[in-house]
């Protein structure tokens, strides 16, 4: 591209890009900038006063140095591999619940996507209370009924039972992206699969799912990224979201304790990175593993 | 596409570039001066940084920049918050953003992160030339005790406006329904009687239906001035004082069994055990807490009822938590002199006096101010004894293990001894398990 023709290509858009421009300008300073600053910060020793230049150390004592990291790993797999699937299927079913032309319906779609609107440090505390072993609600309500008091987040052994339930609140979400993706579904493909004797089990199985692949492939992507870079905890858990014997201690909090309460802003930085360069990969494979999701055009 | 992939990567150069030009360090002047009694027409804009979520805290500063204002009108000074649980991140921010204030409050232990940043301006000469001046006498106008406690290798970084200690707030009237001797609790009580009040305590709320209820919020697994003063009555430590630690050790042992004991006892809640008991619930008949009476004194279910006495001692050297909540003067200020004239106003007579008006219910720093009958810091709860808080000035220390190590580890470190508290308190863990798991922390800490 020319000096010209980019001068001709400017000329020619610059309506579009002075619309653009605030949004530009908002990515250049919010997040171009720190995500560059943090791989720069990131090959330094640095608590944000001093830096010492280390090179790949940073990286080299994620594997080999950090006492902690397999725990944090180990957490965040067990979060991630439990409540993907769980809330994947949930949401799915949910949306197929109230995927009805029935009177009220839409008041049930209502209620139950208003724990997303909810933004989650609020969610976060709301759920500390319920939790409380002192005076949540649930635990008055396990009282009631005469049964023994459940210590949710105050043990390690139902920490993550506990974040996992506390996690399907939050399915309100993908069955919204579910409902759009059947909605989509043309409805003359039910009425002939209907002319031709299909079931409602056959309609959804050879239907429904097959249409729907690519927001399940949509899904299933936001939601191993969002897993991975989960850091509610920091809002509710013990021990400064870490858990009680670091039994909810996932990655994303493990950047945040090194980078802000530790101060090692370098860490930090390399412990995202990794982060980053993890989601990306697991990304591509899935992409390049993605000849089952079935787009519209292939009808 | 290579062009655009080009262009791409030639931008995240230069991000990366840009980034490096954003290294910052802190700088003291060399060349910097401390002066004392500045003219009163003296003018400067100056801020001062107060822990937001305490509106005491707000009041008190109110009153004494309105009675600074009277000896020095031109200089404005204007509050901006921090939230504690944040501190060293809202510090190191405003900082390497050039913002942070010229007076900075601060407390133990996080006073120890404005020190190791350089951020904390020594205030030993100042503190000199108030005294070669005869602005006032530390020795013979301060309790020494608390006005040390903002010092660090001799050099002294933040001036207390309180003498802060850990007491033994106590509910009368649990105390008196369950029988117990009020004769007993009186300052310099030993551990042995407070257990045994606590032991009467018990076997009233079991005899009366309460057996859901406990006798002391002991605040042992949130806060070190509580559980680290009681290590160290033990002769227990976090470390020698070269950076080695030393909790794996008998004492600490012997520590960590006295608080099973008390959950054996039902005296504590244990570690995820549901209890709807609590001191300020009026349901629990002791609570350890440095906090002035007024945050408890007006409580509906305790008004009338509430009262303090010093912290129980334990063994033959025993230690009482204390600590700072007090002032710095930003390191990077460009109007030190002004900042320390506020502080100076602050340790006055007329300062403490303005602050006593404006909701500091806790002991004045100033000997002078003792007298909490006719001080303002004990108008409204002059039946109360709140001598209390200054009793016993020889046993008080802070959490000061925490000044031998680097700021980096401070978390770890605190987090890890609040954990042995905590196991210490779950039946489910031996006291062998609970000192393995704080040495492998502590360990883990230190190992970078």
């Amino acid at each position: 591209m020319t000096k010209k023709s980019v001068t001709k290509f400017l000329k020619k858009n610059y309506e579009g890009w002075l619309f653009n421009l605030p949004l530009a300008i908002g990515l250049l300073l919010f997040t171009a900038i720190p995500v560059g600053t943090s791989l720069y910060y990131s090959f330094f020793e640095t608590d944000g006063f001093t830096y010492t230049f280390v090179g790949l150390d940073n990286y080299i004592k994620i594997f080999t140095r950090d006492r902690s990291i397999w725990q944090v790993v180990k957490n965040t797999l067990a979060f991630a591999m439990i409540s993907i699937p769980l809330n994947l299927s949930l949401s799915y079913l949910l949306a197929q619940l109230v995927n009805q032309t029935r009177k009220g319906v839409k008041t049930f779609r209502l209620l139950y996507y208003l724990p997303v609107i909810i933004p989650l440090v609020v969610g976060g505390l709301l759920w500390k209370d319920l939790y409380d072993p002192t005076y949540g609600i649930f635990n008055r309500i396990l009282e009631l009924i005469g049964l023994d008091p459940f210590p949710f987040f105050f043990q390690a052994s139902t920490s993550m039972f506990s974040i996992i339930l506390m996690n399907v609140w939050g399915i309100g979400g993908g069955m919204i992206l579910w409902l759009a993706a059947f909605k989509n579904i043309p409805k003359t493909m039910y009425e002939s699969a209907n002319l031709d004797g299909a079931n409602a089990f056959q309609r959804f199985w050879h239907i429904t799912i097959p249409l729907s692949t690519p927001m399940i492939f949509f899904n299933v992507v936001t939601s191993i990224i969002g897993t991975l870079q989960y850091n509610g905890t920091l809002t509710f858990a013990p021990r400064e979201g870490r858990g009680v014997d670091d039994s909810l201690y996932m990655y994303a909090v493990k950047i945040y304790w090194e980078a802000f309460h530790r101060g090692q802003i370098g860490y930090g930085s390399a412990l995202a990175w990794l982060l980053l360069i993890v989601c990306a990969i697991i990304t591509i494979l899935l992409f390049k593993k993605s000849k089952w999701v079935f787009y519209g055009e292939d009808i | 596409m290579k062009r655009w992939t080009t262009l791409f990567l030639m931008m995240m150069l230069f991000t990366v570039l840009t980034a490096c030009g954003s290294t910052t360090t802190t700088t003291t002047e060399d060349d910097f001066v401390p002066v004392i009694n500045l003219p009163t027409n003296t003018s400067a804009n100056l801020r001062i940084l107060i822990p937001g979520g305490n509106a005491n805290e707000t009041t008190m500063i109110e009153e004494a920049i309105a009675g600074f204002n009277l000896i020095y009108p031109n200089i404005q000074i204007s509050m901006s918050y921090l939230a504690v649980n944040s501190y060293e991140n809202t510090i190191r921010n405003q900082a390497l953003a050039g913002s942070l204030p010229d007076i900075v409050w601060t407390n133990s232990p996080d006073f120890y992160y404005l020190v190791s940043k350089d951020l904390a301006y020594p205030l030993n000469e100042y503190v000199e030339l108030s005294e070669a001046a005869g602005i006032f006498d530390v020795e013979d106008d301060f309790y020494v005790e608390f006005f040390n406690i903002g010092s660090v290798n001799g050099n002294l970084y933040a001036i207390p406006r309180s003498a802060d200690s850990v007491v033994t707030f106590y509910n009368e009237k649990i105390l008196t329904d369950a029988g117990v001797d009020l004769n007993l609790i009186q300052d310099g009580w030993t551990w042995e009687t407070f257990r045994g009040v606590c032991d009467q305590v018990r076997t009233y709320f079991d005899n009366n239906g309460h057996s859901d209820r406990y006798v002391l919020d002991a605040n042992l697994t949130s806060w070190l001035s509580v559980n680290y003063p009681i290590m160290r009555s033990f002769g227990a430590d976090v470390t020698d004082g070269t950076g080695a630690l030393t909790i794996d050790s008998p004492q600490t042992r012997e520590a960590i069994t006295m608080v099973r004991d008390l959950v054996e006892d039902r005296i504590i809640v244990g570690t995820g055990v549901t209890s709807g008991s609590s001191f300020e619930a009026g349901t629990s008949a002791f609570l350890f807490q440095s906090a002035s009476v007024s945050l408890f004194a007006h409580r509906r279910e305790l008004e009338g009822n509430i009262n303090i006495v010093s912290f129980p001692l334990i063994g033959e050297n025993p230690k009482i938590g204390s600590g700072i909540a007090g002032y710095s003067i930003n390191s990077n200020s460009a109007y030190k002199n002004e900042a320390w004239a506020f502080l100076n106003y602050m340790l006055s007579y007329d300062g403490q006096q303005a602050m006593g008006s404006g909701g500091l219910n806790l002991p004045s720093i100033r000997k002078d101010l003792a007298d909490y009958t006719t001080a303002n810091w004990g108008q409204g709860y002059t039946d109360l004894h709140l001598n209390s808080y200054l009793y016993g000035l020889e046993y008080k220390i802070t959490v000061d293990f925490l000044q031998y190590f680097d700021a980096k580890y401070k978390s770890d470190l605190d987090l890890a001894l609040k954990d042995l508290f905590n196991n210490a308190c779950n039946t489910g863990k031996t006291i062998e398990e609970c000192i393995q798991i704080v040495v492998r922390d502590m360990g883990d800490a230190l190992a970078d």
